[in-house]
């Protein structure tokens, strides 16, 4: 909100009728300044269409569970350029600020990410943003973004598939690591699985999608040489790759020949290094 | 429903992996192996683990074989990719028409890659 504008009257020449400027009427301007800096606290979770820091300069995240926010509330009027905005995450929950959503969001409320294809991660408790708002494009644009942590996205079957007829089951106590950490728009996936299936007609590629890594798409792409141990026959080298045709899947493929079918004998360690759109 | 139990053990040295599971499978047809370190192991399963099988594991665990250099050159051979058999058993099939020739009997692409492997224990 606007500063409170200190009233003055002029003097009309006589020195009886103005305003003093004494020091208790300075302080009264210093403490309004002083008063300009102000937090604000949420403590939402679940996907909330509009967050409003109140014209704060910090926004603290106290969520329980994870919070997305589709959108923040534009500084009011006068124009605020570059008006800053803080967002510290210090609750359990992770917190999400989504890339122009335009789901039942007001357009000057959206937030401009630094990647567009997932929304920014602040991990639980460490996660923090800068977002400045940009009245020329009527957006808030976010400027600094650290992740804090790695996150773990929420298990699903359904993320490792093999292709062609093949089968790939991987529990949820076969992963050890599958994690990945967003740095402006690198993206680092991480991955320690074992103990999985592989089932069906043999073929030659594990599947890793993008469910399991931030739902990002990949912009470029990049081949990463990685390891696996196929059917318990020790560890070897194999490849991972992404492809930048806004890529969805993470494929990792032996130098020849396909997977061997096995129970609980098929396991994959290694991580690759992409830019994301 | 997959149960996964961890262990741990006093070993120094790495189990041959291969000879581990095949152990391990003794318990369970399906029992798969996560091997951290010569100290940490956690199994999986179908189903829940029982106190018995449990107390056999621990036991297989420990007294797995370590994995030397030479039982990891068996393990390797017998996981060989295509073309290390086609080289193989292209020279086993020269060295047999020389066989015929002295009027030797063939040698079998098993029997061959038994001597590879017997040889690997010896280096």
């Amino acid at each position: 909100m606007a500063l409170t504008r200190t009233t003055v009257t002029d003097d009309s020449g006589a020195g009886t009728d103005g305003t003093v400027a004494n020091n208790a009427w300075f302080q009264t301007v210093w403490d309004t300044i002083d008063a300009r800096w102000s937090r604000t606290t949420t403590t939402s979770t679940g996907t909330q269409t509009v967050i409003n820091p109140s014209e704060a300069d910090l926004l603290i995240c106290n969520n329980a569970t994870d919070l997305t926010i589709r959108s923040l509330t534009a500084p009011s009027s006068p124009a605020k350029p570059a008006k800053k905005l803080v967002i510290i995450s210090t609750g359990a929950g992770n917190v999400f600020i989504n890339h122009q959503d335009t789901t039942g969001t007001t357009a000057a409320n959206r937030v401009i990410c630094l990647a567009t294809s997932g929304p920014a991660p602040l991990a639980a408790g460490v996660g923090c943003a800068v977002c400045v708002y940009d009245d020329n494009a009527s957006r808030w644009r976010l400027i600094a973004h650290e992740q804090g942590a790695w996150l773990t996205a929420t298990y699903s079957g359904g993320n490792f598939t093999g292709n062609g007829s093949m089968t790939w089951t991987v529990d949820s106590g076969d992963i050890t690591t599958m994690a990945y950490r967003l740095q402006g728009r690198t993206l680092i996936v991480s991955w320690y699985v074992a103990t999985t299936t592989v089932g069906g007609t043999p073929s030659s590629q594990l599947i890793i999608s993008n469910g399991a890594w931030g739902s990002f798409t990949a912009a470029k792409t990049v081949l990463s040489v990685v390891l696996a141990n196929d059917n318990g026959a020790g560890n070897t080298q194999v490849f991972a790759q992404v492809s930048g045709a806004a890529g969805t899947t993470i494929i990792v493929q032996k130098n020849s020949g396909n997977w061997t079918a096995a129970t609980n004998a098929t396991a994959i360690f290694g991580a690759i290094t992409f830019e994301v759109n | 429903m997959a149960a996964y139990k961890s262990f741990t053990s006093n070993r120094a040295a790495l189990p041959d992996p291969v000879a581990l599971v095949t152990s391990l499978r003794s318990i369970a047809a399906e029992v798969g192996l996560q091997m951290a370190d010569p100290q940490h192991y956690t199994l999986k399963k179908n189903n829940a683990w029982q106190a018995s099988e449990i107390s056999t594991a621990q036991s297989i665990i420990d007294s797995a074989p370590d994995l030397t250099p030479e039982r990891d050159a068996q393990n390797q051979i017998d996981a060989w990719p295509i073309v290390w058999k086609a080289l193989a058993l292209a020279l086993l099939d020269q060295i047999n028409v020389l066989r015929g020739n002295d009027g030797l009997g063939a040698i079998t692409p098993t029997q061959a890659i038994a001597a590879i492997r017997a040889k690997a224990a010896t280096l």
